[in-house]
């Protein structure tokens, strides 16, 4: 079988000395969309921090491609090509569509090839290409943050609640594109609270509630077991 | 679908290739108590230089105190150095960590 691109082992994170994922051991497949599902508060940002370098675990061993990076720092593992698109996107809502895009050239990828990427992903981004970011709307944002990731090639794409404040109609659109992403060979590990988004679009999904997976499956496998993970058991 | 496995195969290669700290081996707290350690030893070996030639007439063992005194001295600004190295560090991270989120939320509310 072959290695997974990610996996977590007994992986543990705390903030000071409050903890808040408890030994989490999971494996993600290259080149799938793998959703991590569950209610606020389950330590599912905190997972994706940790895997990016931008959080330090507690205890435990954090693999990507392979490799333990533990201790490897957030800019290192960018420019190697594992990129995150934080929740509230990360955009600079000051600098206009261009200069959002232009600010992804750090792996020696030229500002027009960047450009060209993200107009062909998204055309709309193209008619609003010198617009001030933080005057479009928020799909039109999350399309900017989604099409700057993708302009760098990157291997792995972390996304945090990218459905987050948006339109069902446009919230199926972008994870329309994080499919067609994924068919490209890029593993994709998103984090939502809202699963129905997720599940139509991911290969494997994993249930986290209270800083534990509580299920690991394909989406139809765990249909059944969100309610209880949201809700609470009877 | 080779472009792809050659990026994976690129990406997998990058990985290795990186020079990763140890984050069990991050001494800073370390440093920066050895900092403060030696700021209160050179204090101290330049009193005890100061009492040893104090108690002297002798100009020789004067002379080894002086040597003494200006060794506490060199240790309490290495010492300074390195508390003031580790302790910038550790604010400067929170500050410019709290810069960029407050440039972030005044340009928000700016375009809102």
């Amino acid at each position: 079988m072959a290695e997974p691109m990610i996996r977590l082992s007994g992986m543990r994170a705390a903030y000071g000395g409050i903890e808040v994922v408890h030994g989490v051991d999971l494996e993600v497949p290259q080149g799938m969309v793998f959703g991590i599902l569950g209610p606020n508060g389950a330590g599912k940002t905190t997972l994706l921090k940790t895997v990016c370098g931008l959080h330090e675990p507690s205890a435990g061993d954090v693999y990507v491609g392979g490799r333990r990076i533990n201790g490897a720092t957030p800019d290192q593992l960018a420019r190697a090509g594992l990129c995150l698109i934080p929740e509230g996107r990360g955009i600079f809502p000051n600098l206009t569509v261009r200069e959002n895009l232009w600010m992804n050239t750090y792996r020696g990828v030229s500002q027009r090839s960047v450009e060209e990427a993200a107009f062909a992903r998204f055309p709309r981004l193209k008619d609003r290409r010198n617009q001030t970011a933080g005057t479009m709307s928020g799909g039109e944002q999350q399309m900017l943050a989604l099409s700057r990731a993708v302009a760098t090639q990157p291997a792995v794409l972390l996304l945090d609640e990218l459905s987050m404040g948006l339109a069902p109609q446009l919230v199926e659109q972008l994870f329309d594109a994080v499919v067609d992403i994924a068919r490209e060979g890029v593993t994709i590990l998103v984090v939502e609270q809202f699963a129905k988004t997720v599940l139509g679009a991911a290969d494997l999904a994993a249930i986290m509630v209270a800083g534990r997976i509580v299920k690991v499956g394909r989406p139809d496998e765990l249909e059944d077991e969100l309610s209880s993970a949201y809700l609470g058991d009877e | 679908m080779s472009t792809s496995n050659d990026r994976v195969e690129q990406f997998k290669n990058d990985i290795n290739s990186l020079n990763i700290k140890d984050p069990s081996a991050a001494k800073d707290g370390l440093w920066l108590r050895l900092g403060v350690l030696l700021m209160l030893a050179g204090v101290v070996v330049a009193i005890v230089g100061y009492f040893i030639s104090h108690g002297t007439t002798n100009a020789l063992e004067q002379n080894d105190a002086l040597v003494i005194s200006i060794i506490g001295l060199t240790l309490a600004v290495v010492g300074g150095a390195l508390f003031l190295r580790y302790s910038f560090a550790g604010f400067m991270k929170f500050w410019l960590a709290r810069m960029i989120h407050e440039q972030r939320t005044a340009g928000e509310a700016e375009l809102r």
